[in-house]
């Protein structure tokens, strides 16, 4: 009807031409009118038609399409304005509405605010942890250009094995390659330093001397490092210290450049001062505190046998160059190369081996990424249980509301108008839940921060940041249109005329959204499922993992490493060892000590060979660890000696028969792995063993060994401690610089660590001593991956199920409402409490099946994810989810059970009497 | 004790009634609502008997304590002081289970408003009485077919309540009323919701229910209604004023 309003009685009521095209055509009208009647009235006043035109047009002052142009325009921007005040002025109507439909019922608003403040705090704290660890671009200038060459699983695209490929195959790139600009390495340790008089264990990092410079890294105080700084042995004698360490240690005071600092017991000068957080890409633990430089080979090295984690080879691609370029390149030099140094093969029958470049912001390690995968897929299935939460009590309000709604829509609302007026208290929930949300975020981050593994240490320092707040803005905006989305559409949906005939008349109690809030619930209860089952999976496995057979005992067994490469010891080492070992028998509690390191931690050392035999041949191990050991090792770990002897101690390597490095013992021991490898037909005693890369560049083969004894194999108490590392026993050498020692102890691992590092640093003032490790905390750490990821996801998964026991609570007990008067017809018809009982709570036990069923349905598939954070148990293990299931419904049912009760108390003659 | 002379009712059928033939019998009856601030006696004193096989109608005007008192019988409610007697046996006290079960088995309700339920068939309606009694599939089967047969509306067996009139649905409410061969049919204004043609047509089948033996207590405030009773109660502020056999009432 409005659309035949003239456009002067439109202007003068201020009425909206609805549309550009009737705007354009209200002032083409209003010209064409203006000219009609100005050439009437001049036609009128004697002159002829056509000169009244041209009189009329000539008052119109421009050409007539220019005026028509102008009109057209000026009425559309006109409208516009008014469609954008009209749009502000009912938004703000929406908002004050909402506010004030907020306020009548605080209850419901508390419930909705809260239940989305869990599911969005808890989004954007693990978003936090995503964000640092993954997304948050590298602080360096050209960030994007550093890579990481890094060898993949055979068959997997994208599973690295190693962070590195190897200082051989990346110094072979830098030389043929195209790809590439340089190539730097980075290898973090603990250094002992003595400074100022004071002995410190401290974090470290052994870097090439390009490394800052290509980071874009530059000092705050002195020089980095230059070329010839890393030279071997004397020449490399600089070092450069974090400016944490420069302010705590030396106030921060410039004369610090020039000073000398003993690290691991070589006197080195300051020659710079780092920036403050200056740390290797990509690691996760503290920060170093002093920088030393290292040739690649040696900063990559690795193969000291001691506890540190392995080293990191970065590259610089050229300007232009993509990872995928380089990837092909990498792989095309690795595959020509006749001898790959440095790679860590991946097989023992030598199977080709893959090489990929990755963006260094894009590499994680595999477990930690599948492990963030798996929170953010339970925060999010969380959100969305929070979502499908706050939907249903908006649904059960909306209907409440019909009758307002019909009123609305008799007076004139468009459907749309009435679903913005449900999203907008949809979105004022959900704002105001993302603004509680981002409180609950901060403790999150707390929690995690307080469970967060060795490998996570740089969560530390996690923050939400700005980029983190905009991702709550959007998750609750989004939000709050997903769930605010179907209420307005089904408050929308009703024609006025049927919500205002049931409201007087009585009625159906709104089937389609009872469905849809009942397809609500299942698919909450279908979601808490596979939350709960994934953490009890997890929880079995942490179990599995707690009672795991090691083949040692860590408990009461602490390891410590002490350094006497260099410095004075050179000629004293068998000596300082003797005396060291005597010092730590001598301790109260200690009921042992040997040389050795803490078992179960594999090393990737040379390639083992056997003794051409006619019968097998030769048979060969690509990379097996060497445990250099004193014989009292296998007491004082507790590992047991399965067949054969201890090596004799006696028996001398002939001189000359070592021509580079640490060759075996000549009688070792191989652990059980290496012996059924080697020999199926269990004749390990009395064969020959060699290093067969040993001596590599000299060409000189490795010396023979006799096998004489076999023991159990030893395990790391992590999730892949189901896979035996490959392990030599030799005895240690007389000139191995860093004496790696195990002590047994009747005290507390963690107790006597301190006590042991006291009592060796007390045999020589000049000894640097590693931060022992005990048992204890190796078993902690190696549990520390699963206990993180199982706390959070079990958090989450208690916090899923709850928000899905309120749902199913608010459905039943809304239903109950609903049902009130049937409920007192069933009564009255003599239907006994536990009918009613079972008629209430039916309703919720069949939601319940529902949505356990395809909750196992969807745990099944997806329960793969979670099959690498796992150990000694399967992804669909039966009875995690056999007992997840069950837990489910008997959550369920009690949920149900509660408005059950309620509904008992229906009086049926009030029930009755009501209608 | 002194006499309320609004109690002086006539009592010609009560007093009539031998022991052995009476189905209710109420002494004393009274019933308190207590709110916060307000106590509402909407019944007191009420004495009254009724014999199997009778039919009598409760008459009154609006608030007289008409349906109150039928939730008593109906042991939907209990009495806040006097006793009920149920076919000889008090039943005001009785724990909530025990009362559901007498309802289920001896008394059939016929409402106004019909109380069928939406969601549930015209024959799972009529049979949800006799599922609470524990009864056989075969068993419920029989039973509910004869209802509805004898309310002429068995050809409607699978229909939902909304897809029947009101004359239908309160057949429907009778079928169920009468499908557990209760002791007592109690009615409240079965008529109330329907035009005057079915309401007519109610009342004929009550009275036949009545002439096949069935004992009536209807709730009603039509006074053409309570023509189609053998006796009449007239309720009037709670109390019981008049008991009488109408003029004209059918027997």
């Amino acid at each position: 009807m409005t659309r035949n309003i003239r456009p002067g009685v439109r202007r003068l009521f201020r009425l909206s031409p609805r549309t550009d095209v009737q705007a354009v055509a209200d002032a083409d009208g209003e010209l064409d009118a203006f000219l009609e009647e100005r050439i009437e009235y001049l036609v009128g006043r004697g002159m002829t038609p056509g000169a009244a035109r041209a009189e009329a047009l000539a008052r119109i002052g421009a050409p007539l399409h220019e005026a028509r142009t102008s009109l057209r325009h000026s009425a559309s921007r006109r409208e516009a304005r008014r469609r954008v005040g009209t749009m502000v002025d009912e938004l703000r109507d929406d908002v004050r509405f909402a506010w004030r439909q907020c306020m009548k019922a605080p209850a419901f608003t508390a419930l909705a605010v809260l239940t989305l403040a869990l599911g969005i705090g808890a989004n954007t704290a693990i978003f936090s942890v995503v964000h640092r660890l993954v997304l948050a671009p590298l602080p360096y200038p050209e960030g994007d250009r550093i890579v990481m060459p890094v060898q993949v699983a055979a068959g997997e695209r994208d599973v690295p094995l190693n962070a590195s490929a190897g200082t051989g195959l990346a110094a072979a790139w830098l030389a043929r390659g195209h790809t590439v600009a340089e190539v730097a390495g980075a290898s973090q340790s603990m250094f002992a330093i003595r400074a100022d008089g004071t002995v410190d264990t401290i974090p470290s990092a052994a870097v090439t001397a390009n490394f800052l410079r290509l980071l874009g890294v530059r000092p705050i105080l002195g020089r980095g490092f230059a070329q010839g700084d890393e030279l071997p042995d004397g020449a490399a004698s600089v070092a450069m210290i974090s400016h944490s360490l420069w302010q705590q240690r030396y106030g921060g005071r410039s004369d610090v450049l020039g000073k000398t600092v003993s690290v691991d017991g070589i006197p080195r000068t300051i020659v710079g001062v780092a920036p403050a957080g200056l740390s290797i890409p990509l690691w996760r633990s503290t920060p170093p505190d002093i920088w030393v430089p290292a040739p690649l080979a040696d900063a990559a090295s690795g193969s000291s046998g001691t506890m540190e984690p392995g080293p990191t080879v970065f590259a610089w691609l050229r300007p232009g160059a993509t990872p995928e370029a380089a990837s092909s390149e990498l792989q095309a030099i690795a595959s020509s190369a006749p001898e790959r140094p440095g790679v860590l093969p991946t097989a023992e029958n030598q199977a080709p081996q893959r090489f990929r470049v990755m963006r260094a912001r894009d590499f994680l390690g595999q477990r930690e990424r599948r492990a963030l995968q798996v929170l953010f897929s339970a925060v999010g299935a969380l959100l969305l249980i929070a979502c499908a939460n706050v939907a249903n009590l908006l649904l059960a309000r909306a209907w409440a509301r019909q009758h307002e709604f019909a009123i609305r829509g008799a007076l004139g609302a468009s459907r749309a108008r009435i679903a913005r007026q449900v999203l907008t208290e949809s979105m004022m929930l959900a704002l105001a839940g993302g603004l509680l949300g981002v409180g609950v975020a901060w403790l999150s981050l707390r929690l995690i921060i307080a469970l967060r593994p060795p490998a996570l240490a740089s969560l530390a320092d996690v923050r939400l940041q700005p980029v983190v707040l905009l991702w709550t803005l959007g998750v609750a905006v989004a939000t709050g249109i997903l769930f605010g989305c179907v209420p307005a559409l089904l408050s929308s949906a009703q024609a006025p005329g049927d919500a205002l005939r049931r409201e007087t008349r009585g009625g159906s109690s709104g089937t389609a959204s009872r469905r849809v809030r009942s397809a609500l619930i299942v698919f909450e209860i279908a979601a808490s499922l596979v939350l709960l089952s994934g953490a009890g999976l997890l929880v079995r496995s942490f179990a599995a993992l707690q009672a795991m057979r090691l083949g040692f005992e860590p408990r009461g067994l602490v390891y410590a490493n002490v350094l006497l490469g260099m410095g004075p010891f050179r000629d004293q080492k068998p000596q300082l060892r003797a005396a060291i070992i005597d010092r730590l028998r001598e301790l109260p509690g200690v009921t042992g000590v040997a040389f050795g390191v803490m078992p179960g931690k594999a090393f990737g050392g040379p390639g083992l060979e056997t003794e051409n035999d006619p019968a097998s041949g030769q048979r060969r191990l690509p990379s097996v660890g060497t445990v250099f050991i004193s014989p009292d090792y296998f007491r004082v770990a507790r590992i047991a000696l399965l067949k054969g002897r201890l090596p004799d101690t006696s028996i001398a390597r002939a001189p000359g028969a070592t021509p580079r490095g640490f060759a075996f013992s000549p009688e070792v021991l191989v652990n059980q792995e290496v012996a059924h490898r080697l020999w199926r037909d269990g004749r390990a005693l009395g064969a020959r063993v060699r290093q067969s890369d040993f001596g590599r560049s000299t060409g000189a083969p490795a010396p023979w060994s006799t096998v004489v004894g076999v023991v159990d194999d030893t395990r790391m108490p992590d999730v892949h401690g189901d896979r035996a590392e490959l392990q030599v026993y030799s005895l240690v050498p007389k000139v191995l610089g860093d004496v790696p020692i195990v002590v047994r102890t009747n005290l507390p691992g963690d107790e006597a660590a301190p006590i042991i590092k006291r009592a060796i640093a007390s045999v020589h003032p000049a000894i640097f001593v590693r931060p022992p490790l005990s048992g204890d905390t190796y078993l902690r750490n190696g549990l520390a991956p699963t206990r993180f990821a199982m706390a959070l996801i079990t958090a989450f998964a208690i916090l899923a199920l709850v928000l899905a026991a309120v749902g199913l609570y608010g459905v039943v007990a809304y239903g109950v409402t609903q049902r009130t008067r049937e409920i007192g017809v069933r009564v009255a018809l003599g239907a006994e409490p536990k009918a009613v009982i079972g008629l209430v709570v039916g309703v919720g036990l069949r939601l319940a099946v529902v949505g356990v069923v395809l909750g196992l349905a969807i745990a099944m598939a997806t329960s793969r994810v979670l099959r690498s954070m796992l150990y000694a148990i399967t992804p669909a293990d039966p009875v995690t989810l056999g007992v997840t299931a069950l837990l489910v419904v008997a959550v369920a049912v009690l949920a149900s059970y509660v408005p059950a009760r309620r509904a008992l108390r229906i009086d049926p003659a009030e029930a009755l009497r009501a209608d | 004790m002194m006499t309320d002379p609004m109690t002086q009712v006539s009592r010609t059928t009560s007093a009539a009634a031998s022991a052995d033939q009476t189905l209710i019998r109420l002494a004393g009856l009274a019933k308190v609502f207590y709110t916060d601030e307000v106590e509402t006696h909407a019944l007191r004193d009420i004495d009254f008997e009724l014999r199997s096989g009778e039919y009598v109608a409760i008459t009154g005007p609006s608030g007289c304590g008409k349906t109150t008192l039928l939730s008593i019988l109906g042991l939907l409610d209990t009495p806040t002081s006097g006793e009920y007697t149920l076919a000889g046996e008090p039943v005001a006290d009785l724990p909530s289970a025990e009362r559901a079960r007498i309802r289920n088995r001896q008394i059939g309700f016929i409402f106004q408003a019909f109380n069928l339920i939406g969601d549930l068939t015209v024959y799972e309606n009529v049979e949800l009485p006799l599922t609470y009694r524990g009864l056989s599939a075969p068993e419920r089967k029989r039973r509910v077919t004869e209802s509805l047969d004898r309310v002429g509306i068995g050809h409607r067996m699978r229909h939902y309540p909304a897809q029947l009139s009101g004359g239908q649905q309160q057949r429907v409410a009778v079928a169920r009323a009468v499908a557990g061969e209760p002791l007592l049919l109690l009615a409240d204004e079965p008529t109330g919701n329907l035009d005057s043609a079915s309401g007519e047509a109610v009342m004929e089948l009550l009275r036949e229910l009545h002439l096949a033996g069935s004992t009536i207590c209807m709730v009603t405030h039509d006074p053409r209604y309570e023509q189609h009773a053998e006796r009449s109660v007239h309720l009037f502020d709670g109390r019981l004023l008049r008991d009488e056999r109408p003029v004209g009432a059918l027997t």
